[in-house]
């Protein structure tokens, strides 16, 4: 008990159990005021409580009070005011609570953590009775089942529940109130009828005397799903594994099967028993069973998926399965598992066979084709070369040994045998450093296997030489200088053709292929193509030796005769200087043996008898008919030297002119000349004048004495050797045909002068100018009868 | 028109023509002023005074030339050929009297401007009857120019 004053809150006095609660000594305490007493955060409280309870006995309840050492104290605080004078004091009972306060507290955490702890349960948190009421539950109760605390409070718990499981759970109740314990799974029924499956769990407690089930509750939907979920998937992948037309089959790492699906055993023939558990050693063949194993080795190795085709025995018979193995990892990720799924791909392996077959064979038949084709292309290339005009024997060689180089050989050398000795006419190699090569040691070692000795022994035997391989010993044998092996060597011969090249057994040359790699090959492939081939070239080379001999000759002939032409013409040329000058330089002398003779004649007439005077008459005479004879002479060397102009004219207007002038020349006969109709002719007419001429002048002179001469002129056209004939025909005295050859001949004469006068030269004239139109000359006579002349003249072409 | 002292020059190297030719002239009363000359040479030297006629006067120019064709060194055709190319002698009448027929003799000598081409015949009175219709013409009846 204490008093304080209550207008400055003074403790006014005190008594010693007082003293003894807050630890101070009397006269410590009389010094303080009740302010002193409470914590400072008491301090407002204490003020509104002073002002409150100004009248009366007040209870201020528990109040928090300090010791002297600072330690709390729970204190009841009655108060009352207490009158003494003019003092304001109040006296104040203060009972030490603290114990109590305590005690409360304690009471008070345990329930708020009992709450706390069964308000955040997962589940739902119950305490049921005997006939199922429900008297304490979570909230968790109210926010699942979807009841509120009253309905939960009024009803019972079976409302939870499918009625159907009611009997389950009464039975797991009296379980649970007989042994203490009880557990159950059954689907709780929310308010709106949704059924969400509960693992229920409770035990015994005993209150107030009377047992209840204090239990929990545990959704466990999610769990459930999780199973059905696992149990979908096993379905699924049995429904894969089982139903999958491949063969789906895992394995340990160790090597025995976990699961093989039904394809496996079908095929295999095995029953899930006799795999399960075993390796491949206990069902194949130890080396299939190796196989087997190092596919699943290189699988676990790389950690990926491989594949791989596999022939296994199945029930029937061998098959090839295409089959991907991977590995299976568990959840640490490791391999603990290999998974293979193998299909039967042996209708596809051996399509893919034929198919390949098919390949092979068009492949095959396309390469022939390509062969045939490249054949013919390259027969086509040397026929070219020996259908083109103005080659020689050796550019045809030569053109020819380049396409056999760029075709077929690496090295293609002919030799031809001229004068009986085989010579070497071309040298081609794809290489034209190796083609010197080749060339030089054809020159420098002559007992090379396909030198000139050696060609000529396979020549005269006239049988080709293949050698398909040389060996160096080969090498060795024909090489004569050694010092040339290297050359040799250089040349990478490995195969030799020797063809010679005959027409009809008659030797012409050979020809020499040196080969390597597919040429030889291809050579002996081509064996009948090359012999047709050799006998071409040999056909060709024969054909243009033989014609380039024949246009030497030619050359030579060509020769003669322009030389002899030369000689003629010089001589020609002599000649008509020669009769120019002895016709200009020999009627100088005669004028002048004439003219004197003539003056003498004149002059001397009286001084000469009649001897004297014929013989001088005699020289006139003589001198005249030389001269004639001279004037003939010059006329017919000038026929030779006369250019000839070719012109068309009427043959028949030129006869006519021609009668008309010889005539003149005979004025004492009184001839019967007729001209059939003539045609046009294309030639000199100066010169056929001439013929006409003299033709007309030997039918009037050589008529009969005493008889007018009869002449007949006519034509007609010769149409095979198109020339047009022409004869003058008389009746005149004729000659013995055995005299013909004699009548075109110069100064030839079938009759006398003192028959008929004539120097001889007129039919030599008329065949000279005939032979000089292409034409020809001839007789036909009957001494007595008469004679016809013929001349023909070509006819024209139109 | 001036009095000519020569009337012929007659360019001949055979001596037996020339005689016969002057005879023939002679006998046709054609033979006063007839000058022979025996070869081209001298007929050049003497139609253009020169060497052995070098006194002579280029303007004493004979009626006519009677000009044989082959004579030795220079030629008939070469003198022809010199006579038309001297502005002086080119309208001298020249007559080419020759034993040659040869055509191409005849193409030439016409090719060269001579006036006209008699062939000798051997008949001698067929040769005096052609000395003197050439004579006739050429003195008597054709005018020259007035040159």
């Amino acid at each position: 008990m204490l008093i304080y004053d209550r207008d400055d809150l003074s403790i006014v006095d005190i008594n010693p159990s007082a003293l003894k609660l807050y630890g101070y000594t009397k006269e410590e305490f009389l010094k303080l005021t009740i302010r002193d007493l409470r914590p400072e955060s008491e301090i407002e409280k204490l003020e509104q409580e002073l002002d409150k309870h100004e009248k009366g006995f007040n209870d201020a309840g528990i109040v928090s009070h300090l010791r002297k050492d600072g330690t709390p104290v729970h204190v009841r605080i009655l108060s009352s005011p207490v009158k003494n004078g003019d003092s304001n004091l109040r006296l104040v009972l203060a009972q030490n609570v603290t114990e109590y306060v305590d005690a409360k507290e304690r009471l008070e955490n345990e329930k708020e953590l009992l709450t706390a702890v069964t308000q955040n349960l997962p589940g739902t948190f119950y305490v049921i009775n005997q006939e199922g009421k429900t008297l304490r539950w979570n909230k968790n109760l109210e926010t699942i089942t979807g009841y509120s605390s009253q309905e939960i409070a009024k009803s019972s718990a079976f409302r939870y529940f499918d009625p159907k499981d009611h009997p389950k759970i009464k039975k797991a109740i009296a379980e649970g109130f007989k042994t203490g314990k009880a557990e159950l799974k059954t689907n709780l029924i929310t308010k709106n009828g949704d059924r969400i499956p509960f693992y229920f769990s409770a035990s015994t407690s005993t209150l107030y005397g009377e047992p209840y089930l204090i239990g929990l509750g545990i959704d466990i939907s999610k769990q459930h799903k999780a199973q059905e979920q696992l149990l979908q998937q096993k379905m699924l992948l049995d429904a894969i594994t089982q139903q999958s037309e491949s063969i789906i089959f895992v394995k340990d790492v160790d090597g025995p099967y976990k699961l093989v699906n039904e394809k496996f055993k079908q095929d295999l023939g095995f029953t899930g028993q006799q795999v399960i558990g075993k390796t491949d050693r206990n069902l194949f063949e130890p080396e299939l069973a190796k196989q087997l194993i190092e596919d699943d080795t290189q699988v676990l190795e790389s950690r990926t998926a491989k594949r791989f085709e596999e022939i296994i025995p199945t029930v029937d018979g061998s098959k090839t399965y295409y089959t991907v193995k991977y590995p299976l990892l568990d959840i640490p990720g490791y391999e603990n598992s290999i998974c293979g799924i193998a299909t039967d791909i042996t209708e596809l392996k051996e399509a893919e066979g034929k198919l390949e077959e098919l390949y092979e064979k068009e492949k095959r038949e396309r390469e022939q084709l390509q062969l045939i084709n490249s054949r013919l292309q390259f027969l086509s290339r040397i026929n070219t070369i020996f259908l083109e005009a103005g080659n020689t024997a050796a550019e045809t060689l030569e053109k020819v040994a380049a396409v056999m180089v760029e075709e077929i050989a690496d090295l293609c050398s002919f030799d031809l045998l001229i004068d009986d000795q085989l010579q070497r006419v071309v040298t081609r190699h794809r290489d034209k450093k190796k083609e010197e090569i080749a060339q030089r040691l054809h020159e420098t070692n002559p007992d090379m296997f396909y030198s000139s000795s050696f060609l000529s022994e396979v020549l005269s035997s006239k049988k080709q030489v293949f050698i398909p391989e040389i060996s160096d010993q080969l090498i060795d044998e024909y090489l004569t200088q050694p010092e040339l092996a290297d050359q040799v060597e250089a040349l990478e011969i490995e195969s030799v053709l020797i063809k010679p090249l005959l027409v009809q057994d008659r030797e012409i040359g050979t020809m020499t292929l040196l080969l390597s790699g597919e040429q030889t090959e291809w050579v002996e492939d081509a064996s009948i193509l090359l012999d047709e081939l050799a006998y071409k070239i040999a056909l060709a080379t024969d054909h243009l030796l033989v014609n380039e001999e024949l246009s030497k000759l030619n050359e030579t002939l060509e020769k003669k005769v322009e030389e002899r032409t030369e000689m003629l013409e010089k001589a020609n040329k002599e000649l008509e200087s020669f009769s120019y000058s002895v016709s200009h330089d020999l009627r100088a002398p005669l004028r002048a043996i004439d003219g004197y003779s003539s003056l003498l004649l004149e002059d001397y007439y009286d001084k000469l008898d009649e001897d004297g005077k014929e013989f001088l008459s005699i020289l006139n005479d003589e001198s005249k008919r030389m001269g004639e004879l001279i004037d003939d002479l010059l006329s017919f060397s000038r026929m030779s030297r006369l250019s000839k102009s070719a012109a068309r004219f009427s043959m028949k207007y030129l006869v006519n002119e021609c009668v008309k002038e010889a005539k003149a020349v005979f004025p004492d006969t009184d001839p019967v000349i007729e001209v059939e109709d003539l045609p046009e002719v294309e030639a000199d007419s100066r010169l056929i004048k001439q013929v006409w001429l003299n033709l007309l002048n030997n039918a009037l002179k050589y008529c009969e004495p005493g008889k007018d001469p009869e002449i007949h002129i006519r034509s007609e056209h010769d149409k095979e050797n198109q020339v047009y004939i022409f004869s003058i025909e008389d009746k005149g005295v004729g000659f013995d045909m055995k005299y013909a050859d004699k009548l075109f001949g110069v100064f030839q004469r079938l009759h006398s002068d003192d028959e008929f006068e004539g120097t001889g030269i007129g039919l030599a004239l008329v065949c000279r100018i005939i032979n000089r139109h292409n034409g020809k000359t001839w007789a036909d006579s009957t001494p007595g009868e008469g004679t016809t002349i013929y001349f023909s003249l070509p006819a024209d072409i139109n | 028109m001036t009095e000519r002292s020569v009337e012929i020059l007659l360019v001949e190297d055979n001596k037996r023509d020339a005689d016969l030719t002057l005879r023939a002239l002679k006998k046709k009363k054609l033979s006063n002023k007839v000058v022979w000359v025996k070869d081209g040479e001298e007929a050049l030297e003497y139609l253009f005074a020169k060497g052995r006629y070098a006194d002579r006067s280029i303007n004493d120019k004979p009626k006519v030339v009677l000009l044989d064709l082959k004579m030795p060194k220079v030629d008939g055709l070469e003198v022809l050929k010199e006579i038309r190319s001297n502005p002086v002698t080119k309208k001298l009448p020249v007559v080419i009297m020759t034993s040659s027929k040869e055509e191409q003799d005849i193409v030439q000598s016409y090719e060269y401007g001579v006036n006209s081409y008699i062939v000798k015949p051997v008949d001698f009175s067929k040769f005096m009857d052609s000395v003197a219709e050439v004579g006739l013409y050429w003195l008597l009846l054709n005018q020259p120019t007035n040159d």
